[in-house]
């Protein structure tokens, strides 16, 4: 291990021997969260990994309890995405050579709860679970056709779905903190199961002084 | 616009302009300490009723609904509410788009001089939605999510009359004999999930064409009246 790693080790040992975290109920924080999407189980056959964002508003009611509302937004392609196909054009009968550009959205809305443990100093881990309303997309259009086609539209459908996952967040000054978060959705669609794991960067921000 | 939709729309603009000029004077004297009502701990029983809606190119003029719910304010103008509603979107001769909307939603509220509480909130919750008397009649639970916004006037000690704007974004049921729709043999997403498993082929389903949008908006503006404790 190189010097810096171990300075770095050394630190990181420092802050979690410091004195439990100050932190108290009653706080209320606003959360932006961006990151990396990854489909799973048999929505993996469909989409690759994508991007996410997501904001929340969360309050602490307890010392190691927080709820709060969270919008978040998916956005992953195809796994058709850049195919090349000759397709039979219904308006006109023939057949169009065409690149297809496919792609997934989702975007929930709901709620969740957060429950805090082992906190030490600046660093508070947590355990997530949620519960929201999911909206599916799918869309196709073409990204090079050799003749006029209508190829194109898409299709949405709203589940129930319900997220779990962990993260940990270390408190940079006052109400303001960054932080690490690993969730796993899951959207009960009507014939499989939408899922997804991702992976986020978090930076929260509150009222200095909670 | 119809004279039925402007009839409707004048009456409650006229119930909350008389609202609005009037309630500041009740308010002056209730005795209530001024902005008590959305501090941490209050809470708040209403029932409402007013004009709600579907949209659609093709939709029935709106009609009416009902509702009642609960806010607890859990943190000082922050509100958590629970509402259960009953909206008649509208009919077309006797068939009857229906919506009951079961929700959960939190709301920021705030004062302006001494009798207006507006609030701006988003909620969501499961919307059952049912067409009726079609002659071939669709109902389910579908989940939905809204923007809502109004606001409260005090008129006498611990109570409030309002108005609540909601628009909620739900799913449409696919084409009816009495209600338009999208047409019922394009793909259903649900579908898709499995139908597209495997390598890209002309054979893999195809979208042509299809645009129309699947979900729509549900309106509804209601006076609401408000017991705080």
């Amino acid at each position: 291990m190189s010097k810096r790693w171990m300075m770095v080790a050394g630190a990181l040992l420092l802050l979690c021997a410091a004195p439990s975290a100050v932190m108290a109920a009653a706080e209320s924080m606003m959360t932006v969260t961006v990151g990396r999407e990854v489909p799973h189980g048999t929505f993996s056959d469909l989409a690759e990994s994508g991007s996410m964002a997501g904001l929340s508003a969360g309050y602490r009611v307890t010392r190691w309890l927080a709820a709060g509302v969270d919008f978040t937004y998916f956005r992953s392609t195809g796994t058709h995405d850049g195919a090349d196909l000759d397709v039979l054009e219904p308006s006109t009968g023939r057949n169009v050579a065409v690149t297809l550009a496919e792609n997934w959205t989702l975007t929930e809305m709901g709620l969740y709860a957060k429950a805090f443990f082992l906190e030490r100093g600046r660093f508070s881990p947590y355990l997530r679970a949620g519960a929201g309303a999911y909206s599916i997309r799918y869309s196709q259009d073409v990204s090079l056709a050799a003749a006029t086609t209508t190829l194109g539209g898409s299709e949405q459908a709203s589940h129930f779905g319900a997220s779990g996952g962990g993260g940990v967040r270390f408190r940079v000054v006052g109400g303001t903190s960054v932080g690490f978060e690993v969730l796993y959705h899951r959207v009960f669609a009507s014939n499989v199961d939408v899922n997804l794991l991702t992976t986020g960067l978090t930076a929260a921000f509150g009222p200095t002084g909670n | 616009m119809n004279r039925y939709r402007m009839t409707c729309a004048a009456a409650l603009m006229a119930v909350a302009l008389t609202g609005a000029a009037t309630v500041p004077a009740f308010a002056a004297g209730s005795g209530e300490p001024e902005g008590s009502v959305l501090k941490r701990g209050s809470q708040w029983m209403s029932v409402r009723a007013g004009y709600a809606k579907g949209s659609g190119e093709v939709a029935p003029d709106g009609a009416i609904g009902g509702g009642f719910g609960y806010r607890r304010f859990v943190l000082d103008r922050w509100a958590v509410g629970i509402f259960a509603q009953y909206d008649l979107l509208g009919k077309f001769g006797s068939a009857a788009d229906i919506s009951v909307p079961l929700t959960l939603e939190v709301t920021r509220h705030t004062r302006w001089g001494a009798g207006v509480y507006p609030y701006v909130g988003v909620g969501g919750g499961a919307f059952y939605n049912k067409l009726y008397r079609t002659g071939a009649d669709q109902s389910g639970f579908k989940p939905g999510r809204y923007l809502t916004f109004g606001a409260q006037f005090p008129i006498k000690r611990q109570s409030m009359l309002g108005l609540d704007v909601r628009m909620a974004q739900v799913d449409k049921f696919d084409a009816n004999p009495a209600f338009p729709g999208p047409p019922t043999d394009r793909h259903k997403l649900d579908d898709l999930l499995v139908d597209l498993q495997g390598p890209a082929s002309p054979e893999m389903p195809l979208l042509f064409d299809d645009n129309e949008a699947k979900t729509q908006t549900l309106w509804s503006v209601k006076l609401e009246y408000s017991i705080t404790y």
